[in-house]
């Protein structure tokens, strides 16, 4: 029936949004009223057109209920057709460009085509016929956008299809070349098991829910990544229930705010845009590439909405941020212990910062002791130190003065280097070998409580236990590298000692 | 013995049951690819500092730096030293030698570093303002006071923590914190190891008083 009247019109925009629109002060008509400025051709059998399609509006009632709230313009009057010549134009070029936004693929030309008929069908099938399969389905998509410009030809249509792009401004920024509002009807059959927990005002909801449900599964921004389903949910469950809270705030604020509806549009645009930017911006993290092909290649980050989550913009893009932070967040966790205990990211943060300052503390801990020991005998230490495959002599040159020779001959060393490395080259008769580990830690530990204190540093006890393996050594090895280390002795390292001396 | 001791360190339980535990996870959990390449490359940067390579490099230049700086106080008048500042220059040159051996990958080495020469630069025009940091700490007054929700507050705590990073996004400085701990963590085994050794080797008598 609809093909009929749309087959007989083929004239521009319907007089009605003249009629409609210019009236109109609010924002929400602004788009409307743009569209009621133009002027096409003004429309002999519009009253005609209009009266039939009222039939339809059975059908639609519910739409034009929701949409009342949408648009404040007064109900379309069949009375006056002059004014509303120019409009139609205006809508139908705006249409056309929405119907670009969806689908780039499609002709522009297809615009001001033909096909009422699709156009017609396109509301015919989800008003009134079952749905037909969902092949047909998406490939009606890709001609459907066109038809949404094709509406404006037909008054009452036009005024439809202005509200339906309306939502269609949502969706659009959800569904590019996939879906469209229009597809409600097959859309809510086929999937009705997907229902996403969407939008705000009650009135909206039947239109809204039909159109996110099939878009939560399939509804991609310009920044969509066509990521498995599967693999983001596991994912998606770490945070499902605070996304869920957010988009819902969301979609309230867009339902509050739901007689603006071209206001609606033009943010979603400019959010669009900002979002192109926010998606170039972090392109790198999520940056995947298209699995559709009519997806025109863009520089964004593609996020895919999930299933059951909620498709605009907004509500994705917050997604992503958050999964970057749960991301960083986990490795965190990994890295500080003791954090796995702990859940939800105050505790966590509190945890990080705990152990960022320990860590602090023990630095200065420790330089405190390494200033103390600086003092006393770092240089030839550090000498040796430098030298790759040296292990630290454990006495010093000071040690015979002070006549703790016995002790200090007391060290570990290891094989190769003990003749390389002799640094403790002393004037006295006592000289170490060069390749000392440590020396027996019970003296040390025993007069240095700070070593004590130390070695019970809780993220280094291994360390310390590592330490005390090499104290095991036998000191008898030691008395024997006595002999030895007289003989070799670095000249630079011994004058260096001397000069300590 | 520097190097000896690290791969003790390395081997110990520290480091590989993370990593261990880290593969599987990867594996068994469906990631998408992005989160998969964050975390490779979170993971290859925390690895960077506990390869035995980077603490010998740090151990070695650790030592030298402290030589210096003991050079540099023994022409200095060494009576009065106190330990707090000794205590402090040593810790300062063990943080630049920290981030010099992140080799200015990170905001936070680079801060360390550039902060040093703002210190130079300080004392040369022998400027007494301190600017930039010490802004008002908060920004708001106390009668406008609003209290931020506690994780903005303790992402700003932890952004005054680290260096550098007061006006870091969130999910950059969180990558910097990873960054930064690893690092100390690192530091904190390297100068353990030496503060060990040395202490060990140094003269018990001086510390036993006689």
């Amino acid at each position: 029936m609809d093909n009929e009247l749309f087959m007989n019109t083929e004239f521009p925009p319907p007089p009605e949004m003249a009629t409609h629109f210019e009236p109109p002060p609010s924002s929400s008509s602004a788009m409307m009223l743009n569209w009621a400025l133009m002027d096409p051709n003004p429309p002999q059998d519009s009253s005609f057109l209009w009266e039939k399609s009222t039939e339809q509006q059975q059908q639609q009632s519910i739409f034009d209920s929701a949409l009342s709230s949408l648009v404040s313009s007064p109900t379309p009057s069949n009375s006056n057709f002059s004014g509303g010549g120019g409009d139609g134009f205006l809508i139908r070029e705006l249409i056309g460009k929405l119907g670009n936004i969806g689908n780039n693929n499609n002709n522009s030309g297809e615009i001001y085509g033909t096909p009422m008929s699709r156009s017609a069908s396109c509301y015919a099938t989800p008003m009134s016929s079952p749905p037909p399969p969902t092949n047909t389905n998406s490939q009606m998509m890709m001609n459907r956008t066109t038809p949404l410009t094709e509406f404006s030809a037909d008054p009452g249509f036009a005024e439809r299809a202005a509200r339906f792009s309306c939502f269609g401004s949502r969706s659009f920024n959800g569904r590019t070349n996939t879906n469209l509002p229009i597809n409600n009807g097959n859309n809510i059959i086929n999937n009705s098991g997907k229902l996403t927990r969407v939008s705000s005002t009650p009135a909206l909801k039947a239109l809204i829910s039909p159109e996110v449900a099939p878009g939560g599964e399939f509804s991609r921004k310009r920044k969509s990544v066509p990521k498995g389903k599967s693999k983001e949910n596991p994912i998606s469950t770490a945070s499902p229930s605070p996304s869920f809270s957010k988009t819902a705030e969301k979609k309230e604020e867009w339902g509050g705010k739901g007689s603006k509806s071209s206001e609606e549009k033009g943010g979603k645009r400019r959010r669009e845009e900002e979002d192109e930017d926010e998606g170039e911006g972090e392109g790198e993290g999520n940056k995947n590439n298209n699995t559709k092909p009519p997806e025109p290649p863009k520089d964004y980050i593609h996020v895919r909405a999930r299933r059951g989550q909620a498709t605009d913009s907004h509500s994705l893009a917050e997604r992503v941020r958050r999964e970057k932070i749960g991301e960083r967040m986990k490795l965190l966790q990994d890295l500080v212990p003791g954090c796995n205990k702990v859940t939800g990211k105050a505790l966590m943060l509190d945890e990080i910062i705990n152990y960022v300052q320990s860590l602090q503390r023990q630095v200065e801990f420790l330089s405190m002791k390494l200033s103390s020991v600086n003092d006393t005998r770092l240089d030839f230490n550090v000498d040796a130190l430098v030298s790759k495959d040296v292990m630290i002599p454990s006495s010093n040159n000071r040690l015979p003065e002070e006549g703790l020779q016995s002790k200090s001959s007391s060290h570990h060393h290891q094989q190769q280097q003990l003749q390389q490395l002799n640094i403790y080259n002393n004037d006295n008769a006592q000289l170490l070998s060069n390749n000392m580990m440590l020396q027996s830690p019970m003296n040390s530990l025993e007069t240095s409580t700070l070593a004590r204190g130390f070695t019970h540093l809780p993220t280094l006890t291994q360390f310390t236990d590592s330490i005390s393996q090499y104290q095991m050594f036998s000191e008898e090895d030691l008395q024997s590298l006595v002999g030895m280390g007289v003989a070799l002795n670095p000249n630079n390292e011994s004058q260096h000692m001397k000069i300590e001396l | 013995m520097v190097e000896s001791l690290f791969p003790s360190i390395e081997n110990t339980s520290e480091s590989s049951p993370e990593s261990r535990r880290k593969k599987p996870r990867i594996s068994e959990t469906a990631e998408a690819e992005a989160e998969i390449e964050a975390r490779r490359i979170n993971e290859e940067s925390l690895k960077r500092w506990k390869t035995n390579r980077v603490q010998q490099i740090y151990a070695s230049k650790l030592v030298e730096a402290l030589r210096r700086v003991r050079q540099r106080s023994s022409t200095v008048n060494e009576t009065d030293k106190v330990v707090s500042g000794a205590a402090r220059e040593i810790r300062e040159t063990a943080d630049r030698v920290l981030a010099a051996s992140a080799r200015g990958t990170t905001r936070w080495s680079r801060a360390i570093l550039a902060s040093r020469v703002r210190a130079k630069l300080k004392k040369h025009r022998k400027a007494k303002k301190s600017t930039g940091n010490c802004k008002s700490r908060k920004g708001v007054t106390e009668a406008n006071r609003i209290k931020l929700p506690a994780v903005d507050r303790k992402l700003k705590i932890l952004g005054r923590l680290v260096p550098g990073c007061r006006k870091v996004s969130v999910p950059n400085l969180l990558d910097e914190a990873t960054d930064y701990i690893a690092a100390l963590e690192m530091q904190v085994r390297a100068m353990e190891a030496l503060a060990e050794l040395l202490t060990a080797a140094a003269p018990r008598t001086t510390l036993t008083g006689t």
